[in-house]
């Protein structure tokens, strides 16, 4: 016997990333186990979701909507963020990780996408000039590009750098290398040779 | 560096593969002879499967084709490989499990960093009909020798390797797509330019000594003919220059649709005496060109990476007159490394004469199973 509405809401569940077939079942049966109010305070969160959050404004990171308009995010809100100093990340989730870690103290921009000729993504895509003017209007010092070390990760950074040559506002790169308590034996050749040809003097 | 003078080095054993739903090999063990396997049979049974299952075993790639479904017995939407491997110092089990998407690969159950880490721990070398056009055709199989010893020298090359392909192309579709201006076509042009430079110096410094050692080989194989000499020199000669030419070049690659500039241009000059081999060599001496560079990549891959490789010969005998096959057996006898071959004609592999019990095992290969004499 087939059940219509199972079978909807499990093919909706695998579009999700890691989540397939079997485990969208599991999560239903899961739900239909429990409490009725589970189901219900999840579909309730589920749909009012992108009347809450969108992208901010400025950065492009998650921002909450109040009264259905766009906001800017808690960091571009916050204060006591310097304003100096901006760091151009390819995903959101890019930004997560560095605020769970906490060390950067600046504010960021999400590309949402990398330079990419073979998808067809250019300049105009990056919103390259969104970056530039948010370097005029915000007075941004320094510019520090976390796009990943691939191919077309380098080639946004060296875009940028290009663009702000003549602007006076610094482009650094961040460092790549051997992960923090990450065992030498276990790193794969090509992180090693980035962090060896990225040695410093001690 | 002289051919031999690394002889205490131990050798790569396969001890025993275990393969399932690999190409036509449903389910076979195979046991191998401690120094040769000869595997025979008549045509399409599956004896080069049997070769390709240790290549894929080893290095997580076949050297017949990068897709991995093809390796996929029809019918079935999983292969796995099992190797017994013992490098003289250590025994490891290498297990390979093939999807039509993706491959996992484990050296005692644990996962390697990368595909070219995993690749690094077993080296194999392969030898088959057409390596021994080598001297002969376009230079893309003489770029790929230098660069398999650039990358057992130092494996993080892939990042360039791959790096200078992407950029290469990235650089072709802005060509194409919005003609040969703009700071986009300038930055994928800065990193062909960085990868290419690295991938230069990673060959120069592997003809370096390479080079010498292949020349050396020649020598031996082919007494009293023309000396074989072997020059690489790197198609661009500073970073400067390269920018130089990749943008000289634009107008002209758009319209060809294909890259003129770059690592994927470098070549090995090959000359006996003083005339070019491509032009002038005969059949017979390209092919001792050709076992040259294969018995000193053997060679070489031995000293790089501390061990003896595996030596894959595929139907290669059938190729070479009986002087030469004569020739490759003593070479590899000599070498101590561990040699997979396949033959139509058993009767044709003469290994040498003080081989001990358990060095030399035949297997005929039928329909994709492996059968001992006499069974
Ligand atoms: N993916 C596959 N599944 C099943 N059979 C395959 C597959 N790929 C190749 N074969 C079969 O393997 C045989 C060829 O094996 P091969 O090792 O090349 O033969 P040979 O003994 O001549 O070296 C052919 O019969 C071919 O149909
Ligand atoms: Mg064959
Ligand atoms: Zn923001």
């Amino acid at each position: 016997m087939r059940i219509a509405s199972l079978e909807r809401l499990q093919r909706l569940l695998t579009k999700l990333p890691g989540v397939g077939e079997k485990t969208a079942l599991r999560y239903i049966l899961k739900v239909l186990e429990r409490d009725a109010s589970l189901a219900r305070d999840l579909g309730a969160e589920l749909s009012a979701l992108p009347d809450r959050i969108g992208a901010c404004v400025r950065c492009g990171h998650l921002a909450e909507k109040t009264g259905g308009d766009l906001q800017l995010c808690a960091i571009c809100n916050d204060t006591r963020r310097d304003p100096t100093i901006l760091c151009v990340v390819a995903r959101v989730p890019d930004v997560l990780a560095f605020e769970r870690a906490g060390s950067f103290r600046g504010r960021y921009h999400v590309l949402g996408c990398l330079l990419s000729p073979l998808d067809g993504i250019g300049p105009h895509e990056l919103g390259i000039d969104r970056i530039l003017a948010r370097a005029r209007d915000e007075g941004i010092r320094e510019v520090v590009v976390a796009t990943p070390p691939t191919v077309d990760g380098e080639a946004t950074a060296l875009l940028l750098k290009r663009e702000f040559e003549a602007s006076g506002v610094a482009v650094t790169r961040i460092a790549s290398g051997v992960p923090h308590g990450g065992d030498l034996e276990f790193t794969d050749p090509i992180t090693l040779g980035r962090a060896l040809a990225g040695r410093r003097a001690l | 560096m002289e051919p031999h003078a690394g002889s205490s080095l131990s050798s790569l054993r396969l001890s025993r593969l275990d393969a399932v739903d690999f190409r036509n090999l449903a389910r076979i063990t195979l046991v191998p002879g401690a120094r040769f396997t000869v595997l025979h049979g008549a045509n399409g049974q599956g004896k080069t499967n049997v070769l390709e299952a240790i290549a894929v075993g080893c290095s997580g790639k076949s050297f017949r084709t990068s897709r991995l479904p093809e390796l996929l017995r029809t019918g079935t939407t999983k292969a796995i490989l099992r190797l017994r491997i013992n490098d003289g110092t250590e025994e490891r089990v290498q297990d390979a499990c093939i999807g039509s998407g993706s491959r996992q690969l484990r050296i005692d159950g644990k996962r390697p960093a990368s595909l070219a880490a995993y690749a690094l721990r077993s080296p194999v070398v392969t030898f088959h009909p057409g390596v021994l056009e080598i001297s002969q055709g376009p230079g893309q199989p003489r770029r790929q020798l230098l660069d398999r010893l650039a990358l057992h020298n130092d494996a993080s090359l892939e990042e360039a390797l791959l790096g200078h392909a992407k950029a290469q192309r990235s650089r072709l579709k802005l060509l194409t797509d919005r003609g040969p201006l703009g700071r986009e076509l300038d930055v994928y042009e800065e990193l062909i330019v960085r990868h290419g430079m690295r991938l230069f110096d990673a060959r120069f410094r592997i003809c370096a000594e390479f080079l010498p050692l292949a020349e050396a080989l020649h020598a031996r194989l082919a007494l009293n003919a023309e000396p074989l000499r072997l020059a690489y020199t790197p198609r661009e000669s500073s970073p400067a220059a390269f920018m130089d030419h990749l943008a000289e070049r634009r107008a002209l690659d758009r319209v060809r649709g294909m890259s003129s500039v770059g690592a994927q241009r470098d070549d090995v000059d090959i000359f006996l005496g003083e005339r070019a081999a491509r032009t002038h060599g005969s059949q017979g001496q390209h092919r001792t060109i050709a076992l040259a560079l294969k018995l000193a990549e053997v060679e070489f891959t031995a000293r790089l990476r501390h061990v003896r490789p595996l030596v894959l010969l595929d139907d290669v005998s059938s190729e070479l007159d009986r002087a030469r096959t004569a020739q490759l057996f003593e070479h590899l006898s000599r070498e101590a490394s561990q040699v997979f071959l396949t033959t139509t004609r058993a009767d044709l592999i003469v290994t040498p004469e003080d081989l001990k019990e358990g060095d030399r095992e035949d297997l005929e290969v039928r329909a994709g199973e492996l059968l001992r004499r006499g069974s």
